[in-house]
């Protein structure tokens, strides 16, 4: 008999989706500022993160890893929070026996599916310079201190821009939602 | 005629009112996230039935009474409290002509803390945390062996606290007011005092020291205003 010693110990196989975990962990921190960003309660975020991964994991394949990812990170934030919200709304606990339902209705339903449309239909309307600030430091979820450095801006430079970018965007979102555009 | 105001989700009026909320995922947060993760990967993208349980690091002692004034988040303590001991010290350790780099510019020097009583917290799938510098250090004054026998005590006691001993806990707690009446973890230490005490279940106590954590710490992190579901 052999010495247990010459059995060679097989190759560690790789983790199941190590990249695709390598980099939701680098996202981590993103995800989280986004999540609570968006109004996620704390007790939540835990489900949250782990949606976000799941669709994450899910579209793996088909990522297009050389655009910046942390756009469509926000997307999928910003989608899973509603859709939490709506099912903790439908599964809270009612006394009544007949429990109004207050679940949103087809009109909140098609305003729900155009909220992100909205917003990115009103970031373009914010101008070029205030937009890229807000951008970079809303939805990239970059510090002040880099996005002084990349657009070769002062801090208050960029704390300037990204004040009034968010009053125009917030202006812009609420008058195309006012106005009924199609977005 | 006053224009009516179109009705926003509130993800949406949340993203355009942006208050102050914290960018970095805490390390328990942090931890539990990457274990369920992991978990789900390893089942090929499906979520085990059991997730949020199983795959949750097991829970820390619960106060024996329902406290709506604080909760406290004591890992998260700990950590912060071991982050800004550390970080205090390895910025004072920094060579006198590396100083004057600007931290803005500098590339994060990531600091990895990982004692045995904080990896204890931890799922055993779970990587070690390694944490960036903290961003801002609460004192330039050196910390040095004080410091850290401070931190070491602080360590004991919150080790003691998860193994449910809570005498043993506030009598760490208490040698470490004692030594260091006002030394750079107190704020840490009179948090995980209240959970100590609570824990024991001497109730009115700890309601007594969370009023008194309200009143010198009102800003603290550790003090928060909501309930758990």
């Amino acid at each position: 008999m052999g010495s247990l010693h010459s059995i060679r110990r097989p190759a560690r196989l790789p983790e199941p989706g190590g990249e695709c975990i390598q980099l939701f962990e680098q996202e981590l921190d993103y995800l989280y500022g986004t999540l609570r960003r968006l109004g996620a309660p704390p007790s939540d975020i835990d489900d949250l993160l782990q949606d976000i991964f799941v669709v994450l994991y899910r579209h793996w394949p088909t990522l297009d890893l050389t655009r910046p990812l942390r756009p469509w990170l926000f997307g999928v934030a910003f989608r899973v929070v509603r859709a939490h919200r709506r099912r903790r709304a439908r599964e809270s606990p009612w006394t009544g026996l007949d429990p109004v339902d207050t679940s949103d209705g087809p009109d909140r339903m098609l305003e729900g599916q155009q909220s992100l449309a909205l917003l990115w239909a009103a970031l373009d309307l914010v101008p070029s310079s205030r937009r890229s600030v807000v951008m970079k430091h809303d939805l990239e979820g970059l510090e002040i201190v880099e996005i002084a450095q990349q657009l070769s801006m002062t801090k208050f430079g960029v704390y300037a821009r990204l004040y009034k970018g968010r009053k125009e965007l917030a202006s812009a979102v609420r008058r195309l939602a006012r106005e009924g555009v199609s977005t | 005629m006053k224009r009516r105001e179109p009705t926003l989700e509130p993800e949406l009026e949340a993203f355009l009112n942006p208050r102050s909320v914290e960018r970095r995922a805490p390390p328990e947060v942090r931890a539990r996230a990457l274990a369920r993760v992991r978990a789900i990967a390893a089942a090929g993208g499906q979520i085990p039935p059991n997730a949020s349980l199983a795959l949750a690091p097991p829970p820390l002692a619960r106060p024996a009474s329902s406290h709506g004034l604080v909760r406290i988040v004591l890992p998260a303590s700990f950590a912060a409290a071991a982050v800004v001991a550390v970080g205090t010290v390895a910025v004072l350790r920094v060579p006198a002509a590396r100083a004057p780099t600007p931290a803005t510019s500098a590339q994060p020097v990531a600091v990895v803390f990982q004692p045995a009583e904080v990896s204890s917290l931890l799922p055993p799938a779970a990587t070690p945390p390694v944490m960036a510098p903290p961003k801002a250090v609460r004192s330039v004054r050196p910390i040095g062996e004080a410091g850290t026998t401070e931190l070491e005590l602080l360590g004991r006691a919150q080790a003691a606290y998860t193994q449910r001993d809570f005498s043993r806990a506030l009598g760490l707690l208490g040698e470490a007011n004692r030594r260091f009446p006002n030394g750079h973890l107190a704020e840490e230490r009179e948090a995980l005092r209240v959970r100590s005490l609570m824990g024991a279940g001497r109730a009115v106590e700890g309601q007594r020291a969370a009023a008194a954590f309200a009143v010198r710490f009102p800003r603290s992190v550790l003090l928060s205003k909501e309930r758990k579901p």
